[in-house]
């Protein structure tokens, strides 16, 4: 047994004698290497909080961000997928700005300037741009916001519309759905009362049923509650919940209700069911901005909000689906709404 | 310790291969997969400091396999510790460093002791198995520390699903700046010389082990069946509520929604790999963190680097405990 | 209300029976949940490509039950701790899921194709639905009727006698383990088929509930259905009361796993009082 132990100790004592040699390997070509590169490399990094597939909003972002880097020779742009645990965002994006050879990180989400804001007291020369998230006054990190509740209030004007119109499957009663994969602080601060607002300014008096999936995977659960919802007297649905969107989905086929898609244009995922979309033009605004931080023109330090009047925020109004679909008149309330919001 | 030498080669070496296999440039992300802990001071200290949280889950698990149970309650009682110092950290009245971390750390092993130590006794009170229950209690326990991190303790300014910070005065010092290593690296090494101590020097341990391997037997030795039901089950739980602060006191500083997930199945995966030997669970700790460190270093931006760390992660668990690989002193599991 | 009911029911407990035989033989699987999501993949995948999803279904099965075989038999064969395994299979699967989702189709997300073979309706279902239930039924009889149960009964209770008896160990919890594999199979094919798509993680937990319904359900068929449908009625009263009460939506979440929780505890205090040891 003592043997053992000394044989023990002696193993340890080499491994971590192993390990400091690596330490010493691994830095010292890495330093040679960059000397010798080009000053002008342009490195990009851009973070997805979650995974790019079933994701609109990540999708687009890599999207534009790698557009905006094919222009350039000296430009290349690496996409790395963080998962969607919160509690490892921070680590993951400090490690990026550990390696020092990104000259601009790219990510998108209401929660990211927070995170952002605190990894660049520790790495102070990281630049950064946040899509999606407000923060002003970072000389280091430039932010634009999409603004939510407007987007939720087109889908819910859209969706007061439906309800109170006498479209095929649209019952009677004023009663309309909103299906999220958890809570969050957009989702309560905005987007559950745009929805409301917009519904209850197209059609005084509709009930909101606003329920949770518990996660953005579990699409059986999401049909489930989508089913409950529909037999509730509900009639449009606007499924925010990942992959559980699907179920929701299913759900409105089998049983005759409609759904509104959000962040992206749907029509095609199940035409004359899915009637209506929101998007967010996410990846022309990733690649403007990513192209103006390229070209040195980008004010980082500053932040922007845009909406419907700059046109980054829209109802797809001009889908053949949505034509085919939806009855004049309606079509014409909601367009007529639109370009009072426009003004 | 040549089985583990076995273990480990054969760990890598699958590791080595499913990279290769799955990457366009093998070459470049072999080796950034082997060097990935030492490319720069962050992420060598990203790689200590994964792997001391590693120890001290791995090590109380290693003390439930001895004594012959097994908990599958990891995930909640991680969570459920460091939300219960976390509580403890934002509610009650603002106290000085020297008194407020050790009551924090208490808070947190008594939460997780309770949690596993109810499973231990329904095993004794009513044959539930523990397995089943322990995963069971996790599953609601996760989402009653989502819900408390979501709603009553929730920072309203926040866009995160987080809490407030905890004071200042009741962090761990950084050891490593700008790495997240902190002084729970001494944590750890008192767990791990603690529980060698306890296994194999005192009579506590002496019966726990007893009764791991012979539960009959030791019955007859006048061991109590209601104490050692509990007590193994009970000292990984503990161990499991202290990584869960040692999280949020060194890493974090804050509660958000899901902050600890993972541990509990790594440590699993430790425990499994060290076998027999609480000293052994250093050296596991480091190897799962270091594969861990190195997936993500090598498929930075590609996107299987998860589906890599999960098949990996599994394979671990299947060969592990493949007697073929293992010498018979080493037999337990 | 009883669609419902039925649809969320009717996978758990194919898994729960499963998983029961392989209890049985004294070798639980408990990789029953990533099990399901391999059985989804394969079912979906198949019924694509061979436009039917009575094939999906069966190619579902077949694919978890093969897995078991391998991976089961290397584990029986080593000596390793069957449960780690289980837990490995847990971890092993979704990640070579997702890996073969992306090499097969660029993405490790959400299948969804319009050429898929089946009508959205309610009831557009029968054959893959009565391949399931004739699963339900085998197993059942071979629990509780056939010889084959009583050899594998045996090698749960006294491995020993057994195999003295003449029965072989590794064949006999092979053979239980892979029946447990076939059903899980099925019941990811039931999830996929209802929602004509395959989404990541689509069993959601659902192989733990399963698990958990065998130990409640006390090891016997009637009571393992009886557990599911409590489990299922737990989920439905959940979702229904979503749309009414308005507390906080985690707690629903969590409202299952309490359920199990709590039956099994109560289901111990009865079986206890009954005949004090």
């Amino acid at each position: 047994m003592k043997f053992s132990g000394i044989t023990l100790k002696g193993r340890m004592i080499a491994f971590l004698a192993m390990l400091t040699i690596m330490v010493l390997a691994a830095e010292t070509p890495a330093a040679a290497g960059r000397a010798e590169e080009p000053q002008q490399r342009y490195r990009i990094a851009v973070f997805i909080p979650g995974v790019t597939a079933g994701s609109p909003i990540y999708d687009m972002l890599a999207r534009g961000a790698q557009r905006a880097a094919d222009e350039f020779d000296h430009v290349t742009a690496n996409i790395i997928e963080g998962g969607t645990n919160q509690g490892e965002w921070t680590g993951k994006i400090s490690s990026i700005a550990a390696q020092g050879d990104h000259d601009l990180i790219v990510t998108s989400n209401p929660a990211m300037p927070e995170i952002v804001n605190e990894i660049s007291q520790r790495f102070t020369t990281q630049k950064f741009i946040v899509m999606d998230g407000h923060l002003e006054g970072n000389p280091n990190i430039y932010t634009l916001r999409y603004d939510q509740y407007q987007q939720a209030y087109l889908a819910g004007y859209f969706a007061g519309l439906v309800t109170a119109s006498s479209m095929d499957h649209s019952r009677s009663g004023l009663r309309i759905g909103l299906i999220a994969g958890q809570e969050y602080p957009d989702m309560n601060r905005s987007i559950l009362p745009g929805y409301r607002d917009g519904a209850q300014d197209a059609a005084p008096g509709t009930a909101v049923d606003f329920r949770v999936v518990g996660n953005w995977y579990d699409a059986s659960k999401g049909k489930e509650l989508a089913r409950e919802m529909i037999s509730a007297g509900a009639d449009v649905l606007l499924p925010i919940s990942g992959g559980a969107n699907y179920g929701v989905l299913e759900a409105a086929i089998e049983h005759n209700a409609y759904v509104i898609w959000y962040d992206t244009s749907g029509y095609y995922k199940a035409p004359g069911v899915v009637i209506g979309s929101t998007e967010l033009l996410q990846d022309e605004a990733t690649y403007m901005k990513v192209k103006a931080a390229v070209l040195g023109e980008l004010p980082f330090g500053s932040a922007e909000t845009v909406g419907v009047e700059e046109g980054f925020v829209r109802f797809v109004s001009d889908d053949p689906l949505f034509e085919a679909h939806v009855p004049e008149e309606v079509r014409n309330r909601m367009m007529e709404r639109i370009s009072q919001m426009q003004q | 310790m040549k089985g583990k030498l076995v273990v480990s080669l054969l760990i890598l070496s699958l590791t080595t291969l499913l990279l290769a296999l799955l990457s366009p440039e093998p070459a470049e992300t072999i080796v950034r997969f082997f060097t990935g802990p030492f490319r720069n001071i962050y992420a060598f200290g990203s790689f200590l400091s994964s792997a001391l949280l590693l120890v001290i889950a791995g090590t109380g698990i290693s003390i439930c396999f001895r004594g012959g149970q097994f908990n599958l309650g990891g995930e909640g009682q991680v969570y459920s510790g460091a939300a219960a110092s976390l509580t403890a950290a934002l509610l009650l009245p603002l106290m000085p460093g020297f008194i407020a971390k050790p009551l924090l750390i208490a808070a947190a092993m008594i939460t997780g002791f309770l949690i596993a130590a109810l499973s231990g006794w329904l095993r004794h009170r009513f044959s539930i198995h523990e397995l089943i229950s322990s995963y069971l209690t996790s599953g609601a326990l996760v989402f009653f520390c989502d819900f408390l991190i979501s709603g009553p303790l929730r920072d309203e300014e926040s866009f995160l699903i987080a809490t407030q910070r905890i004071p200042g005065a009741y962090t761990l010092a950084q050891l490593l700046p700008p790495s997240p290593l902190h002084s729970g690296i001494f944590i750890a090494a008192a767990v791990a010389a603690a529980s060698h101590i306890f296994l194999h020097r005192s009579v506590w341990g002496y019966r726990l082990r007893m009764f791991g391997e012979q539960s009959t037997f030791a019955r007859f030795g006048g061991i109590s069946p209601r104490t050692y039901r509990i007590m193994p089950i009970g000292i990984s739980g503990a161990l499991y509520g202290l990584a869960g602060a040692v999280a949020l006191l060194g890493i974090h500083y804050r509660g958000i929604q899901g902050f600890t997930a993972g541990l509990g199945w790594n440590g699993i995966a430790v425990a499994l790999i060290a076998g027999t030997s609480p000293v052994m669970t250093l050296y596991a700790a480091l190897l799962v963190a270091y594969i861990e460190i190195g997936i993500s270093s090598a498929m930075a931006g590609a996107a299987v680097t998860y589906d890599l760390g999960l098949i990996v992660r599994g394979a671990i668990l299947i060969v592990v405990t493949l007697k073929v690989l293992k010498r018979k002193q080493e037999e337990l599991l | 209300m009883i669609q419902s009911l039925l649809q969320y029911t009717l996978p758990i407990l194919l898994a729960s029976f499963g998983g029961l035989v392989s209890d049985l033989a004294g070798t639980l699987n408990i990789a029953l949940e990533s099990l399901i999501l391999l059985g989804a993949f394969v079912t979906y995948v198949v019924s694509i490509h061979a436009q039917s999803p009575l094939a999906g279904i069966m190619a579902g099965s077949l694919a978890s039950g093969a897995v078991v075989l391998v991976f089961y038999t290397l584990a029986l064969k080593g000596r390793a701790n069957i449960f780690v395994t289980g837990l490995g299979l847990n971890l092993l699967i979704p990640g070579a899921v997702a890996t073969a989702s992306s090499l097969m189709y660029g993405t490790r997300g959400v299948l969804r194709f319009d050429n898929f073979p089946l009508q959205p309706t309610v009831l557009s279902v029968p054959l893959p639905l009565l391949f399931s239930y004739a699963m339900l039924a085998c197993i059942w009889y071979l629990i509780s009727a056939s010889s084959a149960g009583l050899r594998i009964r045996a090698m749960g209770l006294h491995p020993h006698v057994a195999q003295i008896r003449g029965v072989s160990p590794f064949r006999t919890r092979i053979a239980a383990l892979v029946i447990s594999g076939l059903a899980c199979g099925a019941a990811g094919g039931l999830l996929v088929l209802s929602l004509r798509a395959y989404v990541p993680n689509v069993s959601a937990g659902r192989g733990w509930i399963a698990l958990a319904a065998i130990y409640l359900g006390k090891r016997r068929p009637w009571g393992v259905l009886a557990a599911t449908v409590l489990f299922g009625a737990a989920e439905l009263a959940a979702n229904i009361a979503q749309g009414m009460f308005a507390l906080p939506s985690p707690l629903f979440m969590a409202l299952p796993y309490v359920a199990a929780v709590t039956a099994l505890i109560i289901q111990g205090l009865i079986s206890h009082r009954k005949k004090p040891s």
